[in-house]
């Protein structure tokens, strides 16, 4: 009977532990992948997720500054009318003091035309 | 024996590590911390139960002498799977363990019961051996993780049990205090194996007795 050569003796069993290692080794980097993935995802929601606040705090921001501009207009143009209220008062009060002045001259005159 | 037996035999009273010794190297090197031993136990069990799935479906398929390195492939690729998922999901505690996680692949618990029995025995037998002696691992490192650390650190899991820096026992941390407390749970659980065998032998001698007097 001839003998079987080493080929033939171990050729089933090499074939197999080929074979689990192709497999073993497509899970691992399956895995890796999918762990990869996952992590990607992971990134990808949190920078969605800044930016969202970033979003939100600029648009707040633009809110307060649009708030402030309003509120400052109007405060500009309160002192602007409480300016000319101010001018307009000192401006009769002006007139009454020429006024008085005059009549006060007007008084001297007359006392002296009297003497 | 009912399949759900593998199970709680492989807790108790075939304990891997408190009965036979298995596995004692990642038990005392890793038990400092609760969460290290809780991390190393739990991957040690989905191992062992992953690998001897296919370790027991294919025990046909497979050449008796492909068996070893075929089951040696599967085991070691579940173990850099775990591994990669528990770098991403807990790259601290990973960090801890350290080398004993890659070394789960040649862990003699797993060895034996994926080469040893799930090559020789039906599918839900080697199921419920795995999960069991997964299990008892994960219990007793769990176990000497708590009292190591509660007792040497005074936290538990990270949180600190006792105000300022209070330990009861700095010595639990050391390795001889890991030796010292397996030694201990081995001994308690020698106690307990005795015990319940003793009253299981009384109520059977009981039923002879019984039965004897009604014939």
């Amino acid at each position: 009977m001839k003998e079987k050569s080493f080929f033939d003796k171990y050729m089933v069993s090499l074939a197999v532990i080929i074979c689990f290692f192709v497999v073993s080794a497509g899970v691992v980097f399956g895995t890796h992948k999918l762990l990869e993935y996952a992590a990607l995802q992971k990134v990808v929601k949190e920078k969605e997720r800044t930016e969202k606040i970033i979003c939100r705090n600029s648009l707040l921001l633009l809110k307060q500054h649009v708030f402030f501009s309003e509120n400052s207009k109007k405060a500009i143009k309160a002192a602007k009318e409480k300016e000319e209220q101010e001018k307009k008062k000192d401006k009769e009060k002006d007139k009454e003091k020429k006024d008085e002045d005059k009549k006060k001259e007007d008084n001297k005159e007359k006392d002296k035309d009297n003497e | 024996m009912n399949d759900h037996k593998f199970f709680t035999k492989k807790i108790l009273t075939e304990n891997p590590v408190l009965v036979m010794t298995a596995g004692i190297c990642p038990a005392v090197a890793v038990t400092e911390s609760a969460s290290s031993g809780l991390l190393l136990g739990c991957g040690t069990l989905l191992v062992l139960f992953l690998s001897s799935l296919p370790a027991t479906l294919m025990k046909n398929i497979i050449p008796e002498k492909a068996v070893c390195a075929s089951h040696m492939i599967i085991i070691a690729a579940f173990t850099a799977v775990i591994q990669m998922i528990f770098y991403s999901w807990f790259p601290q505690v990973t960090e801890e363990v350290g080398i004993f996680i890659p070394l789960i692949a040649v862990n003699c618990i797993v060895i034996e019961s994926v080469n040893g029995f799930a090559r020789n025995n039906p599918v839900l037998p080697t199921l419920f051996n795995g999960l069991g002696t997964g299990t008892g691992f994960l219990l007793v490192l769990i176990l000497m993780g708590i009292i190591r650390e509660s007792m040497g650190e005074g936290t538990l899991f990270g949180y600190s049990l006792f105000a300022g820096d209070m330990t009861l026992m700095p010595f639990a941390v050391l390795l001889p205090g890991g030796f010292f407390l397996l030694s201990l749970l081995a001994a308690l659980n020698k106690h307990i194996n005795r015990k319940t065998r003793q009253k299981e032998k009384n109520m059977t001698n009981n039923d002879r007795e019984e039965e004897k007097i009604s014939s």
